[in-house]
């Protein structure tokens, strides 16, 4: 078989050296196959790379992608702006999928997502950092950027995570950042990342609006047990406080 | 007959070159810079 293709290989050398004639039909086509292609090339990177429907084909959890598509960020990015997975995750996904596929919500691990991901359109100190999915530089301009916003630099720049008892720390450690991850940092050290506040309970995803319940897990001994402010969202105070780029003339002690 | 052959399995290749073997190259390459190996 072997010495069979290289004996073809050699005559067809011999042949297409000794007529130029065929050899420039041979290197056109060639060419034009190579062009044909290119447009076919760029629709399959831009399927794999930048259209949701190839993670989708996996990933078979619709709860998710329709949380996704609601959310603030549907619409402007998609999958791989935010989830950078490594190779390997690849093939043992596609593994998964059709040997063990899973049945049920649990059955998800949700990902763990570093706060340089969130960071690289939320911050303005990594606008360098590079995108990979779909989000266009004009959309990232407009993204907020939480980097000045008075509490949420209290939240980046604090040591640990749990916060002290002036700003109504608990004994329980704060809920961690709730992926469920192998890599998922000790709840009690270390610094608050994004999902601490954004992220999404197991069997949920993509629930990326910080709710009352974010709030008291770490600043439980705020909460106080009777009267009006018991069912009062905490944003409808401090909103301002974690988007404003300075601290209003009214929250200035 | 041997040109038309030649021609068209040169085209095939260079067609597959870059419509299929280039974007697969591509995509891993672009997903190990980001997500490693």
């Amino acid at each position: 078989m072997l010495a069979t293709l290289l004996s073809w290989f050699r005559d067809t050398g011999r042949f297409l050296a000794s007529h130029p004639g065929p050899l420039a039909l041979v290197v056109t086509g060639l060419l034009g196959g190579v062009i044909s292609g290119l447009p076919v090339g760029d629709a399959m990177f831009t399927y794999m790379w930048r259209n949701p429907s190839f993670c989708d084909d996996c990933h078979v959890h619709d709860f998710a992608n329709e949380a996704c598509f609601r959310s603030v960020h549907g619409g402007v990015t998609t999958c791989h702006d935010c989830h950078k997975v490594p190779v390997r995750h690849y093939p043992r996904n596609l593994w998964v999928t059709v040997f063990d596929t899973p049945e049920t919500r649990s059955d998800i691990p949700t990902p763990h997502l570093p706060l340089v991901v969130c960071g690289q359109c939320h911050l303005s100190t990594q606008e360098e950092e590079p995108l990979t999915g779909p989000l266009t530089d004009e959309d990232r301009k407009h993204v907020v950027k939480i980097d000045d916003a008075p509490l949420h630099r209290a939240h980046l720049d604090a040591k640990q995570r749990k916060p002290s008892g002036y700003h109504g720390g608990t004994d329980q450690p704060p809920r961690a950042n709730r992926s469920g991850a192998e890599d998922e940092p000790d709840p009690t050290a270390g610094a608050i990342t994004c999902l601490d506040c954004h992220g999404s309970d197991e069997g949920e995803a993509h629930q990326f609006t910080a709710t009352r319940n974010d709030c008291v897990s770490c600043h439980g001994e705020l909460e106080l047990p009777k009267g009006h402010l018991t069912t009062v969202d905490c944003t409808q105070c401090h909103l301002e406080g974690f988007l404003a780029p300075e601290r209003t003339a009214s929250a200035t002690p | 007959m041997r040109t038309v052959r030649l021609v068209i399995l040169a085209f095939v290749l260079g067609f597959l070159v870059t419509g299929l073997v280039a974007p697969q190259t591509h995509f891993l390459w672009v997903a190990i810079q980001h997500g490693g190996i």
